[in-house]
């Protein structure tokens, strides 16, 4: 099992997020916390200690927002609390900006993977995206990191931001791949409702610096860091061969997790189905009951298949149809085998021995592929 | 039973004058059925008949009424189809009758099909009387739709029955008045054998059910018998009558009377509607005259959507024209859509009706191709060809000339709306024939209009223009020269044979440009852009472009994101649309229909 820990506060929000996230003072951060511990404490009850925790994610918001006492307190309650594995990935979202002096502090605690929010290297994209942080305050959260001993690091670039330039992204991706990061996630930038983007950029159909410009800037990015001995293992992400994020690779891979906080998302065993809940996203109503759900979903066994075969689809080794049948006793093929014999001519999915993966032209029309596979 | 005491009648009437409502009461008031066993319209007892609220098939019942004389009679009614595409079912239904009811309602009046109804039943020597209907609703005005009866049809409707059927009143007064003014049925039950096949349908258990009357002569079970037309011969199994929805079995039928048979029929052939039954031991000497062979107006190709099921789309196609004698058939092949049928059918109506039944009774998935009429071409070398098919037309370097079918169209309606429909028909390529006032405030217009301008959407263009108040009524007048070109439609560059259609030379370009921007709507994006071509003779007159599908991946999906971009996956989907593969681009089954949509604007 995995635990993602939802921390829902940041300096100030940038133009593009629609994350559950927003600033707050320290008395509500305080509040909040106090919240969280209760929830942990009251849904650890649930778990059994043999069930063995794989994973640990801080992200927001800004995790850093919170100071190193309060992160050390969440931390040793869900250490105490369930039983973390002693080879756990334990992750920690940071801003370069909030992030910095807190490296030592965050190794002690026990976070052994971390995950700076960079997006690019141009002052000038981190100014339009409302980044509160600088190229330069980048480079030294990331040096403090590995001076505290991080030797597991994410770096967040991100692509299609309008304006954008190959050789601007080029040169984004050129100055991370100086420092040899272990992992980077490379996200086309989505213009989300109720963002100052959308309201900038208005509804369009499709990326601001268009469909076949988006594209380009994708694949140079691709082709730049597999160049580099990085690893393309999910459309967005990238990493060092072993360094492959445990966590995120959970979900696509529909492992069961448990999400705490404001918001958070849970996908857990009811017996043989799953349960998709969602905490409630009222930050008032969390703190007077941090139990509140806002969703329960139980899957049927066919939204479970879907699921299955849309997030594999995600990672480029594919779906797992050893597996597959394993866990659904049907083959992929008898449920699909005429929509894969259709994407297979449109040259758009590869069938390998026990695999199914998207080919580079089923990435570039990967909702499409995904769509197909819902009923 | 003795003879006087059988009426065999019909009722007569333009659609929703409440012809088979009145069928129920009188089914329900002759005590064959209980008030609570009777369904909404006894005899619409096809599924589609009842869901669409019109009588499709002839349907027969048989009922004993105890008249106020207290003598007992037989009633054999039989309902009748009111659409026009139709009246080939109607004329079937008549020849089985010694008279019919009328219906008229009480606040319309005389439509165009009531005229073309009553004309078919006089002439079949039917004495008809005429009954006022829906006399409750609060515009009825039973006197002057009488003076209209007399004046327009001629015939005396000074005491017609003025009734409600839906309400139940004056019903009493149309079973008295069936048993005085409908003659009973004459003939000879010591003559040979001689009985007219008006229906047959096929039953999975009995075999085919032949429908008949006997005009001379009798039948039991163990009779031998021929049909004369086919030769056939087969044993009777069973004989009996007709009660609402089910057959009763009796031991002999005579003279007079209407029934069923069931017989040791191997071939669905052997039964032609309009066929003679004679006994085989003891034949009559003479057939009697059958109906004229139904001409099929309406053309299309039905293909089963997977090939493979091409023989059962033939045994479906077979069955059905046992009960349909109207349905014909023959089989023909497209490039694009493989082995099919090009089917002929009544008019528009019976098509779809038969599509749906295909697809209800017999599970098939169909792919339909645009109708047409049956054009004749001239060829330089001096043949004619009866063109069904658009693909079939000869190179132009071939053709003399062409001609399309027209009709005679009587169009009633009521004068507001005069200028409104003369418009639609002069925007159809009508010849204006007359105008007369039937009455002070409606006109009856007489028009000759090419068929295959009122095949596709005549009826409701002519509904729209008249807020409801127009009837129509044709018949096929004969063919014309006509200015007519073919208009082909190229997909991704190639053409497809089964989009082809003819045109009038004049309104091709118009038509073949709503044709590619109908398909360009109906096509959905491939990976690759798909060029949608209309052209005549290979010269290109219209375009559109499907333009290919957009690149597009969800950057992000993480825990939390999961059940909100499904929902985004869901509307992706495109809606389970049924496709044909034609070349490398699906086209959606529907789409062969896209030139029976270009005028809804």
């Amino acid at each position: 099992m995995e635990i993602y820990v939802h921390i829902p506060f940041c300096e100030r929000k940038c133009y593009y997020c629609d994350f559950l996230s927003g600033a707050a003072d320290a008395d509500t951060r305080q509040a909040y916390v106090d919240a969280l511990t209760k929830e942990i404490r009251e849904r650890a009850r649930s778990f059994g200690r043999d069930n063995k925790v794989t994973s640990v994610y801080f992200g927001g918001g800004t995790p850093s927002v919170l100071s190193a006492e309060q992160l050390e307190s969440l931390y040793s309650v869900i250490g105490q609390e369930f039983n973390i594995d002693s080879n756990a990935e334990i992750t920690i979202e940071v801003n370069p900006k909030s992030g910095r002096g807190k490296s030592e502090a965050l190794r002690r605690i026990g976070f052994n993977r971390l995950s700076i929010g960079m997006q690019s290297s141009h002052i000038s994209e981190l100014e339009l995206l409302g980044r509160i942080h600088t190229f330069d305050d980048f480079t030294e959260c990331y040096q403090e990191a590995r001076d505290a001993g991080f030797r597991n690091i994410n770096v967040d670039i991100m692509t299609a931001v309008p304006g954008q330039t190959q050789q601007m992204l080029a040169a984004t991706v050129d100055k991370v791949m100086e420092l040899s990061p272990e992992h980077i996630s490379a996200y086309s930038l989505i213009i989300e409702k109720g963002t100052p983007f959308y309201e900038r950029f208005g509804d369009i159909e499709g990326p601001v610096v268009g469909e076949e410009a988006e594209r380009k800037l994708y694949w140079m990015t691709v082709d730049m860091l597999k160049d580099n001995g990085y690893r393309h293992y999910e459309i967005s992400n990238f990493a060092r061969p072993g360094f492959e994020s445990r966590h995120n690779t959970g979900y696509w891979k529909r492992e069961h997790y448990l999400g705490l906080g404001l918001g958070a998302s849970s996908c857990l065993a009811d017996k043989d189905i799953d349960v998709r809940t969602r905490n409630t996203t009222d930050l008032a109503a969390y703190i007077n009951d941090p139990l509140a759900m806002e969703e329960y979903n139980v899957l049927t066994r066919n939204e479970m298949i879907e699921e299955t075969m849309y997030l594999g689809l995600r990672m480029t080794d594919g779906v797992d149809t050893d597996e597959f049948e394993k866990t659904f006793g049907v083959t992929v093929r008898s449920l699909y085998g005429n929509i894969i014999d259709d994407l297979v001519v449109q040259g758009l999915v590869y069938e390998g021995a026990g695999s199914l993966s998207l080919t580079d032209l089923g990435i570039d029309y990967g909702n499409y592929v995904f769509s197909r596979f819902v009923k | 039973m003795d003879r006087q005491h059988i009426r065999n009648f019909c009722i007569i009437a333009h659609i929703d004058h409440g012809k088979s409502t009145l069928a129920d009461r009188i089914i329900e008031k002759t005590g064959l059925l209980t008030q609570r066993e009777m369904q909404e319209q006894v005899l619409d007892n096809m599924d589609l008949e009842r869901e669409r609220g019109i009588t499709i098939k002839s349907q027969a019942v048989r009922t004993i009424y105890k008249a106020r004389n207290g003598e007992e009679y037989t009633f054999n009614l039989i309902d009748t189809p009111g659409h026009v595409d139709f009246n080939y079912e109607v004329s079937r239904s008549l020849a089985a009758c010694d008279g019919a009811i009328l219906v008229v309602d009480a606040a319309q009046g005389i439509e165009a099909q009531t005229l073309a109804n009553v004309y078919l039943a006089l002439d079949h020597d039917l004495d008809v009387f005429p009954v006022i209907n829906k006399i409750d609703l609060p515009s009825a005005d039973p006197d002057r739709v009488i003076n209209e009866i007399e004046d327009v049809i001629g015939i005396e409707a000074m005491d017609a029955p003025r009734i409600s059927a839906k309400m139940g009143i004056g019903i009493d007064d149309v079973l008295e008045a069936v048993v005085s003014r409908i003659p009973a049925p004459t003939g000879d039950e010591d003559a040979p054998l001689r009985a007219l096949i008006f229906d047959s349908l096929y039953d999975p258990y009995k075999g085919v059910i032949v429908f008949f009357r006997i005009m001379d002569g009798r039948v039991r079970r163990g009779t031998k018998i021929r049909m004369m037309a086919t030769g056939a011969t087969a044993e009777v199994v069973e004989v009996g009558t007709f009660g609402a929805g089910q057959f009763i079995p009796c031991d002999e039928l005579s003279a007079g009377m209407v029934g069923y048979l069931t017989a040791s029929i191997k071939n669905v052939r052997d039964t032609m509607v309009g066929d003679t039954i004679t006994d085989d031991d003891d034949p009559c000497p003479q057939a009697l005259p059958g109906y004229k062979k139904v001409q099929s107006m309406v053309f299309c190709g039905m293909y089963p959507a997977d090939g493979a099921r091409y023989p059962d789309l033939r045994d479906a196609l077979e069955k059905l024209q046992l009960n349909d004698a109207s349905l014909g058939y023959e089989p023909e092949t497209s490039v694009a859509l493989g082995f099919g049928f090009r089917c002929g059918f009544l008019g528009l109506l019976h098509l779809e009706i038969v599509e749906e039944r295909l697809e209800r009774e017999y599970g098939l998935d169909l792919v339909t191709t645009a109708p047409s009429v049956v054009y004749k071409v001239y060829t330089t070398a001096g043949e004619v060809i009866d063109l069904t098919n658009p693909t079939n037309l000869p190179d132009p370097s071939e053709i003399e000339h062409m001609e399309e079918p027209v009709v005679s169209a009587e169009i009633m309606v009521t004068k507001d709306y005069v200028g409104p429909i003369m418009e639609l028909c002069q925007g159809r390529r009508g010849r204006y024939i007359s105008m007369e006032y039937i009455e002070e405030t409606r006109a009856l217009l007489k028009y000759e209009l090419p068929l295959n301008e009122i095949i596709y959407d005549f009826f409701d263009a002519l509904k729209s223009r008249s807020k409801g108040y127009a009837s129509f009524d044709y018949e096929l007048k004969g063919y014309e020269p006509s200015k007519l070109v073919k208009l082909d439609i190229l997909v991704n560059h190639e053409e497809v044979d089964a989009l082809s259609f003819i045109v009038h030379a004049d309104s091709a370009y118009e038509r073949g440009r709503k044709m590619c921007e109908k398909l360009k709507d109906e096509i959905p994006r491939h990976l690759f852009e798909i060029p949608i071509q209309a052209a005549i003779g290979g010269k290109i007159i219209a375009r559109e472009t499907v333009k290919a599908m957009r690149k597009d991946v969800l950057a992000k999906c993480y825990g939390g994101d999961i059940t909100r971009k499904k929902k985004l996956l869901e509307k992706q989907k495109e809606g389970k649309k049924r496709m044909r593969q034609i070349g490398n681009v699906e086209i959606p089954q529907k789409a062969f229909m896209s030139v029976l949509k270009l005028d809804d604007t």
